[in-house]
């Protein structure tokens, strides 16, 4: 019990001081690690206790980013407000898009989210007035680069904030019974559509979070990057890399690939890509409970 | 202990005060989708670094200092790439920083060298949005993207007789965009009609339904924003339906060499631009005359520096060194010396071989001057300017002409039923392993990209009809399917469906960067004698090519049913879809069935593959752009229900072709995704109900 607070709050405690040690290159690796593992928690948050597999989820991150943008470049809004706005909006557009999308099972439901998020990719460039279209949309500049880090920081300690309320209330356990058995839990009196339209809310919320973020910290969002499928595949793989529906999973798995890609790309330039694809396969038919499954053989987690 | 100290300090970094050298640091794509370009950039300053490294360095009072370049790989990504920049400014302690590929990798880098005040000089990235942010440190050699436009305009205007309508399309990327913008600003100043303007979603496969809407005008030129694959693309298509404008501008493509190999003679009366060439007479000190700048990066590397982009690298590269010179900086360059450097080039103005470089108050090189180029008889000759023009315009007289545009919607309606067709047939496959194996294959794509290869190397090195080479693609795929799925697949088949989604991801990775590897990037096409030939029944054109490809298309959809129906094999697989258990029971083996399926839907995905090679371009990641097709498809047909495929094929090239004519095609994609999902809030079974349903 105590070696597991112990840990988490000795990391909590040397993220909240790095930036007085590092600074430059390193402290931005350090965020964007922070971005993915915010990435992979918020998807987590859905998937790894719903089992819904979001394929669009990056749609969100985009949203977040977009509406932050455009916030703060049309209204002069300042970027805290802004980027509120843009969780909010992701969060909105989550339950919106969920009434119907949430009544989808598995493949169906992945094939959705990511028609979802190519047409929000589509939109985004069409509405050019608004966005900037495919010309990009140019942010104000602030590169007080500590500041975007405490940022990152702080939507990850929320996002694993979350998770832990996940495991520890009534909510958390409904979500797990669906997940299960979603008859058996509906017979148990589990409203299981509202437990599932709320877990999709909070998660696009986070992930629209990050995006606002990141809008601040790139200034220069552009569509075909933020709602890149890729994204998306990037956060599930972390995911299921780290263990899905645990805590420790999304964390491990989001930095654990940031770091080898950015080992691996630096040695391997024109073979990196397939050192990563040869992970993903191995990872799968050896690892299928993720990274945490190699730490812990007792916990039972979804196969 | 004090050992590890000291060594910890001589082994990190030498004291940069000792520094006796320029240190440029360029994070550049060499990997992902701007990997051609961006290669094409590093030889542009690998050559000048080599020509001054050669010369001892950069003289500054009487003393040489060579320059080294760091490069990192930025894989094409702007996260990416401003976290390498921020690397060679923090930890590599860069002097100087030669800019990324592309608008959307400059855009956040380049405020990264604004923070901390090192110039940067780029000649991958010049969207108008960049250069209205006030930045002090940002250098671009390339000429406004807007401005390129009026080069080309001015020669129009002075061909008799003159011009008087034009068209502009493009694809939504930063880029093009700038140019499309750059056309409309200066057809206006220079007294032309613009009839049509146009700009669609970077990912659209096939842009025939917009030709038809621009032919339907019958624009005096064509005017195109474009990348590389765009401009063969766009002269293949062309072709296909009959559109031959006067005068077709490219503002990218037309000067590399695999466009004139790839095209052959489709490739004559195309124009584009490039900066200097081997003809413009410029000369300087230090690279003498542009004759001899081409002649000597020819020896280096077997290609003459054609594209714009090579040469502005070199132009950059130049700039570097005369403001280096004339702010008297040694190295290291500390803040206020990088000023210095700073405040020297923005009052530059020289003339070198590789370009004039004047960069205006935004950074942008005011003085680079553009060649206008067509391609005649197989090569580019320059048109313009013309006190230096190796050739004069020629104008493409019409062949065909139009002839009335009265059954357009009739004509509309074929295309979209003829692509239609060939998209089942790149759909079927999924269709089949989804309905069996009940997984998503993300490999598709790579089964589409590894057939197009197949064909296109049969054809380019045995000269082997493309049709012939059929069989031979379902074969040798079949076999990869049936093995992959019989030992890797197999594996996860019982697993939850995230599992085979990542593991086919994986493999889809793997397989397509091989393919990068083993073939390059470059974009190929298949182009057999026959391609350009049409049925013409009155104003209604059809390419045998496409009509053709449609038929095999179906050939291969009917014989996949129909082995499914009548063998005993194919009955097997029908049972094992539907009832896993009671086919084992009634002794068919379940992995035996599955590796089977995998087998014949990547031969029947390969045999589509080699049908689009005929129409479209080739490369590695060629399969992507199929992939968000197939699901559109096979989810509107009914995941698993063959018959459901075809409809959704017909149904997806027809309502493209429609509605791109009717509504543009932006709306077009946002209208596609749309349906698809509705189909699955609706009607998850597909139109006709008869797919599978969770």
């Amino acid at each position: 019990m105590r070696a597991k607070t112990l840990v988490p709050a000795l990391l909590i405690l040397v993220a909240a001081c790095a930036p007085l040690a590092i600074s430059g290159y390193w402290l931005r690796f350090m965020t964007f690690v922070f971005m993915w593992i915010g990435l992979a928690g918020s998807l987590n948050l859905l998937t790894g206790y719903t089992g819904y597999l979001d394929f669009g989820h990056t749609a969100f991150f985009g949203v977040g980013a977009y509406v932050t943008g455009i916030f703060m470049v049309k209204t002069g809004v300042p970027f805290l407000p802004a980027m509120l706005a843009g969780a909010a909006a992701s969060a909105v557009l989550a339950v919106i898009v969920g009434i119907p999308t949430m009544k989808l099972k598995g493949t169906y439901f992945a094939i959705a989210m990511l028609a979802f998020a190519e047409a929000m990719n589509q939109i985004v460039l069409e509405a050019d007035r608004l966005t900037g279209g495919g010309n990009g949309l140019s942010l104000p500049i602030y590169t007080n680069y500590q500041f975007f880090y405490y940022m990152m920081l702080a939507a990850v300690l929320s996002i694993l904030g979350a998770t832990v309320w996940f495991h520890h209330s009534r909510f958390g356990m409904a979500l797990m019974a669906i997940r299960e058995a979603e008859i058996a839990a509906e017979m148990s009196g589990v409203d299981t559509f509202a437990c599932k339209l709320m877990a999709f809310g909070i998660s696009a919320l986070f992930a629209g979070m990050i995006g606002g973020i990141y809008a601040y910290w790139m200034t220069f969002l552009y569509p075909g990057d933020v709602f890149n499928v890729l994204m998306t595949v990037r956060m599930i793989i972390m995911t299921f890399l780290g263990g899905a529906g645990t805590l420790a999973g999304p964390v491990i798995g989001a930095a654990f690939l940031a770091t080898i890609e950015e080992v691996l790309w630096a040695e391997f330039r024109y073979t990196y890509l397939i050192l990563v694809g040869a992970i993903i396969v191995t990872v799968v038919l050896a690892l299928p409970r993720g990274l945490v499954g190699l730490l812990r053989r007792d916990e039972p987690s979804r196969s | 202990m004090a050992l590890l100290a000291t060594f910890a300090v001589t082994g990190d970094e030498p004291a940069p005060a000792h520094r006796q050298k320029f240190l440029i640091g360029s994070a550049i794509a060499l990997t992902g989708k701007y990997a051609r370009e961006g290669t094409f950039v590093k030889k542009g300053y690998d050559f000048w670094s080599g020509k001054v490294n050669a010369q001892g360095g950069i003289q500054v009072g009487g003393k040489r200092y060579p320059v080294e370049i760091i490069y990192y790989d930025d894989r094409s990504d702007p996260q990416t790439s401003t976290r390498l920049v921020e690397k060679l400014i923090t930890e590599d302690k860069v002097d100087l920083v030669f800019g990324p590929y592309s608008s959307d990798c400059v855009g956040p880098s380049s405020t990264i060298t604004e923070k901390y005040k090192v110039p940067m000089m780029e000649s991958g990235g010049g969207a108008t949005p960049l250069f209205r942010r006030g930045f002090k440190f940002l250098f671009c050699t390339l000429m406004l993207g807007e401005d390129q436009a009026e080069a080309p305009m001015k020669l129009l205007s002075r061909q008799i007789p003159r011009p008087k309508t034009i068209a502009i399309i493009a694809p939504k990327t930063p880029f093009t965009l700038s140019s499309a913008e750059g056309y409309r600003k200066y057809a206006a100043k220079y007294g032309f009609e613009v009839i049509h303007y146009e700009t669609y979603p970077a990912d659209m496969a096939d842009i025939t339904p917009i030709l038809r809407k621009v032919k339907a005008k019958n624009p005096d030129a064509l005017f195109v924003g474009s990348h590389t694959v765009l401009a063969m693309t766009a002269v293949k298509r062309s072709k296909e339906i009959d559109f031959d404008p006067k005068y077709t501008y490219f503002s990218m493509g037309t000067n590399t060499p695999e466009f004139i190999k790839e095209l052959g003679k489709d490739a004559d009366y195309a124009m584009g631009y490039c900066y200097v060439r081997r003809s413009t007479p410029y000369s300087d000190p230090f690279l003498g005359t542009t004759r001899q700048f081409f002649d000597d990066f020819y020896k280096e590397y077997q290609v003459y520096p054609d594209d714009g982009t090579v040469t502005n690298a070199v132009a950059g590269g130049m700039a570097f060194m005369a403001a280096i010179r004339n702010a008297g900086v040694t190295p290291p360059l500390t803040e206020d010396k990088r000023i210095k450097v700073r405040d020297e080039l923005a009052k530059l103005h020289i003339v070198t071989a590789a370009g004039a470089v004047n960069f205006d108050p935004t950074g942008h090189n005011r003085d680079i001057a553009i060649t206008v180029t067509q391609v005649q008889k197989g090569k580019v000759v320059s048109v313009f300017p013309e006190e230096w023009a190796e050739g004069h315009l020629m104008p493409l007289t019409p062949r065909f002409g139009t002839r009335g545009s009265l059954p357009m919607m009739l004509q509309v309606l074929l295309d979209g039923i003829l692509m239609g067709g060939i998209y089942a047939s790149c759909a079927v496959g999924f269709s089949l392993i989804f309905g069996v194996l009940r997984i998503i294959n993300i490999v598709h794509g790579e089964f589409i990209m590894l057939g197009a290869f197949t064909t296109y190397w049969l054809h380019s090195l045995f000269g082997v009809d493309p049709f012939v080479s059929l069989p031979v693609s379902f074969c040798l795929l079949f076999v990869f399917g049936y093995l992959l799925e019989r030992f890797v697949i197999n594996r996860v088949i019982e697993a939850p469906e995230v599992m085979s989604l990542l593991l086919t991801f994986g493999l889809s990775l793997i397989i397509s960067n091989l393919a990068l590897i083993a073939w390059k990037g470059d974009y190929r096409l298949v182009n057999p004698s026959y391609a350009a030939v049409n049925l013409r029944i009155s104003s209604l054109t059809i390419p045998y090519i496409r009509l053709a490809t449609f038929l095999f298309a179906l050939v291969a959809i009917a014989g996949l049913y129909l082995f499914l129906q009548k063998t005993d094999t194919g009955r097997a697989i029908r049972a094992t879809a539907q009832n896993k258990d009671g086919a084992r029971l009634q002794g068919v083996s379940p992995a035996a069935i599955y590796a089977v399926t995998f087998g014949l839907g990547a031969g029947v995905t390969a045999i589509a593959g080699s049908l689009l090679s005929m129409s479209f371009s080739i490369f590695p990641f060629m399969g992507g752009d199929y992939l968000l097709f197939a699901f559109f498809i096979v989810v509107v047909g009914g995941l698993g229900h063959l018959p459901g495929t075809l409809a959704g094929g017909l149904l997806l090239g027809i309502l493209q072709s429609l509605s791109t004519n009717v509504f543009g095609a932006g709306l077009t994609y946002i209208l596609i995704f749309a349906v698809l999902y509705l189909v699955l809030i609706v009607r998850p079974g597909g139109i006709f109900g008869k797919g599978l349903v969770s």
